[in-house]
């Protein structure tokens, strides 16, 4: 049997080829992108530049302005709001040992309003800020002021805030102990991370917008928080512990898309009723067409199913 | 046909058809943050396939491969300003040299084990360390000279790869040769931006219908600008590192009554209100004071930490199990951003971007504060500083005594 030992030796043969040569194979990338059409895109992208060349779409501007007023309202039984857990200067903190609650969704029980939605312009692009057709001049006041933004018993007075990335904040902490007050922002809106001393006041400037709201937190005691959202338009609003809300002075006669945001839902999505009708939404996008000098409506009725 | 040659020839195909090819090095889909977007912005079945494909070819065409990198042109910045491709191809690509001796694959010879391909911070090594290696797409570096917000400057991540980081696993780079140093910092920086670029498409399609394309080829000129915006976005806030490094004044010269009142000094800051070290470093300065809190690359996605299942579902897509970020034990003289009076001065004064640390510069009285406002002036930060620096020497068991003790005091001068 002369056959057995080289079948034997012609297979080591074979082995030690594979071995030897199979290493050296590359394998081909995963087909996630085809090179053609990534080698099309390095040229289009060239250099760099961010105007939308081309045909110029006939940018339709404002005719008027207009007004939303309306209101958020819970459909069901509010949720419970769990304690947090206070293990830091309790003293100061939580008084007599009384219990902080939650307020990922605060709803009032006299007419089921939900506070802290926001409800804000989310322009395609930029916003053409200080445009006097987009800007109504009753914003130019309070174009640059600054807002207060305060913290007592360890809980930030104001749980939303919307503000403008032309605006300042004031933060204070009108509390016998120091904070730090901690806003992670995203997008182009500034971040800071500051000590607040007792009494003590810190400016915070935006400087930019973000697309959605951010957190806002303290280090020190680690469960408060609050929500922050910096927009370079003055469309925008939060809504009132009886969850009404209204914005003023709106450009009509455009297109325009809102977002509607609330901390335990994040984007409004689901079934709404809206002015009555139902509706059902998607990513809290709300697509408006108002008339000059319109008094534009909005109750929305939330089901309690939207908040999980 | 033996008993034995099936079994061989079996064994042959095996290897003959698996092979033991080496797959072409390919950067990693940022899913952690693909999931976060689309679950904040109401994607409830995540985006779409053809979405994410519309970044990977945007990506690649932008920034080239983990072999073939490439920078994309930005409106307004010069080229090579933020990256220099020249130095960036000898980190890039396999291990090895070109004919002319030059090293070849820097980046995947010292830092991809634990940075990773991709520069995600999950290396294959990354889930033995403690900490974890810095993921750098998300734009963010803690030991910098500029306050947070800001991207570090090209300096302060030379400082990092030449020095290393004390207390931690990553080593320094002294030995290699400037070249090598500079070329690795470079392609610290490309990846940096390319994630950040990638963060920023992946908002981008949030802002799209379920199946709205984010670029089709040829791409429409909203969807060019659209795209181009983010990259410049990204790469103008590195070009405005340098101008953004916190100004200091020299560190005031002592004799050592003068230090020993300046640490005794900072030890009152250390605990006051203003400066309130004590919440977080402990009363002790051990580190101790608060520990539940995460660092921002964890708190983006678990927030608190407290929702088991949510933890455990970013821990499927990719992220390690999450710690808890410690404040430092100040006992130990090991500073992870330097030893140096300047480095402590800058970490108080800026605060540490991505941690609980915040900065002390918005609280420093600047010309027209009332004299009742409640800041430090610039010079008391050097007393901190002190104070910090003479923790080491200082006796745990009798604090108090150790920082008013003359001949304590000297010892420390002598040993500073």
């Amino acid at each position: 049997m002369m056959l057995r030992p080289l079948v034997t030796r012609f297979g080591l043969l074979l082995i030690g080829i594979c071995l030897a040569v199979g290493c050296a194979r590359r394998l081909p990338p995963a087909e996630r992108v085809q090179t053609r059409n990534v080698n099309d895109l390095r040229v289009a992208f060239g250099s760099g530049s961010t105007q939308a060349a081309g045909p110029a779409a006939a940018a339709a501007e404002p005719t008027g302005w207009a007004t939303i007023k309306g209101s958020f309202k819970l459909n069901g039984s509010p949720p419970d709001r769990p304690p947090l857990t206070i293990d830091k200067d309790q003293a100061i903190c939580a008084p007599g040992g009384r219990p902080v609650l939650s307020e990922t969704l605060v709803v009032d029980s006299a007419t089921q309003g939900i506070k802290d939605v926001v409800i804000y312009l989310a322009m395609p692009g930029k916003f053409p800020s200080g445009d006097p057709k987009w800007e109504h001049s009753s914003y130019s006041e309070k174009r640059e002021s600054t807002l207060d933004f305060d913290q007592k018993n360890c809980v930030f007075l104001t749980h939303m805030t919307a503000m403008r990335s032309t605006q300042k904040l004031r933060i204070l902490n009108s509390d016998p102990v120091g904070h730090n007050t901690k806003i992670e922002a995203t997008g182009k809106a500034a971040q800071l991370n500051a000590t607040i001393p007792t009494g003590a006041t810190v400016m915070y400037d935006p400087g930019g917008e973000s697309q959605e709201p951010f957190n806002v937190a303290c280090s020190i005691h680690p469960w408060m928080s609050a929500r922050m959202i910096s927009r370079d338009s003055p469309y925008f609003a939060v809504t009132k512990p009886d969850g009404t809300f209204e914005i003023a002075n709106v450009p009509a006669g455009v297109p325009l898309e809102f977002r509607v945001w609330q901390e335990r839902a994040k984007f409004l999505q689901g079934d709404m009723k809206v002015n009555g009708t139902a509706e059902k939404w998607s990513k809290g996008r709300v697509k408006l067409t108002l008339q000059p000098d319109e008094q534009k409506t909005l109750d929305v009725i939330v089901d309690v199913a939207v908040f999980k | 046909m033996n008993a034995w040659t099936q079994p061989r020839l079996l064994l042959v195909l095996i290897v003959a058809t698996v092979g033991c090819g080496a797959p072409v090095a390919e950067f990693r889909r940022y899913e952690t943050y693909a999931h976060k977007v689309a679950v904040s912005s109401g994607f409830d079945k995540g985006l779409a396939e053809q979405q994410r494909r519309d970044i990977d070819e945007a990506l690649q065409a932008l920034f080239g491969t983990p072999d073939e990198p490439s920078f994309p042109a930005v409106e307004a910045i010069e080229p090579g300003k933020i990256v220099n491709v020249s130095h960036l191809k000898l980190a890039a690509g396999a291990v090895g040299s070109d004919e002319q001796g030059n090293p070849r694959g820097l980046y995947r010879e010292h830092c991809a084990h634990c940075h990773g391909i991709t520069g995600d911070g999950v290396g294959p090594t990354a889930t033995f360390l403690n900490p974890y290696p810095r993921d750098y797409r998300k734009g963010q570096f803690k030991f910098k000279s500029t306050p947070v917000g800001q991207k570090p400057t090209h300096a302060d991540l030379k400082k990092i790869v030449f020095d290393g980081i004390p207390g931690t696993a990553m080593p320094s780079f002294k030995l290699l040769p400037d070249l090598e140093v500079e070329s690795l910092v470079e392609y610290v920086k490309y990846l940096s931006i390319r994630g950040e670029v990638e963060r920023g498409l992946l908002m981008a399609v949030t802002n799209l219908e379920e199946n709205q394309r984010l670029v089709e080829v040829p791409p429409k000129p909203d969807q060019l600008a659209n795209i181009n915006g983010v990259v410049k976005d990204v790469v103008e806030k590195w070009a405005l590192a340098d101008g953004a490094v916190t100004k200091i004044d020299p560190r005031p010269s002592m004799t050592k009554e003068q230090l020993a009142a300046s640490v005794q000094h900072g030890r009152e800051l250390f605990y006051g209100a203003i400066a309130n070290c004590v919440k977080c470093h402990g009363d002790s300065a051990l580190g101790d004071g608060q520990i539940t809190d995460y660092d921002e690359w964890t708190k983006e996605f678990i927030n608190d930490g407290k929702d088991k299942r949510l933890v455990s579902a970013y821990v499927s897509l990719g992220m390690l199990p999450p710690r808890t970020i410690k404040p430092r034990n100040l006992r130990q003289g090991i500073f992870r951003g330097g030893l140096r009076p300047i480095d402590i001065y800058w970490r108080m004064m800026n605060g540490i971007e991505g941690t609980p640390m915040p900065a002390l510069a918005t609280n420093i009285r600047k010309e027209g504060d009332p004299p009742e406002a409640k800041k430090l002036n610039p010079e008391e930060i050097w007393d901190i500083v002190n104070y910090v620096q003479s923790l080491q020497y200082e006796s745990i068991n009798s604090p108090l005594k150790a920082a008013t003790e003359a001949h304590e005091a000297e010892n420390l001068r002598e040993r500073l």
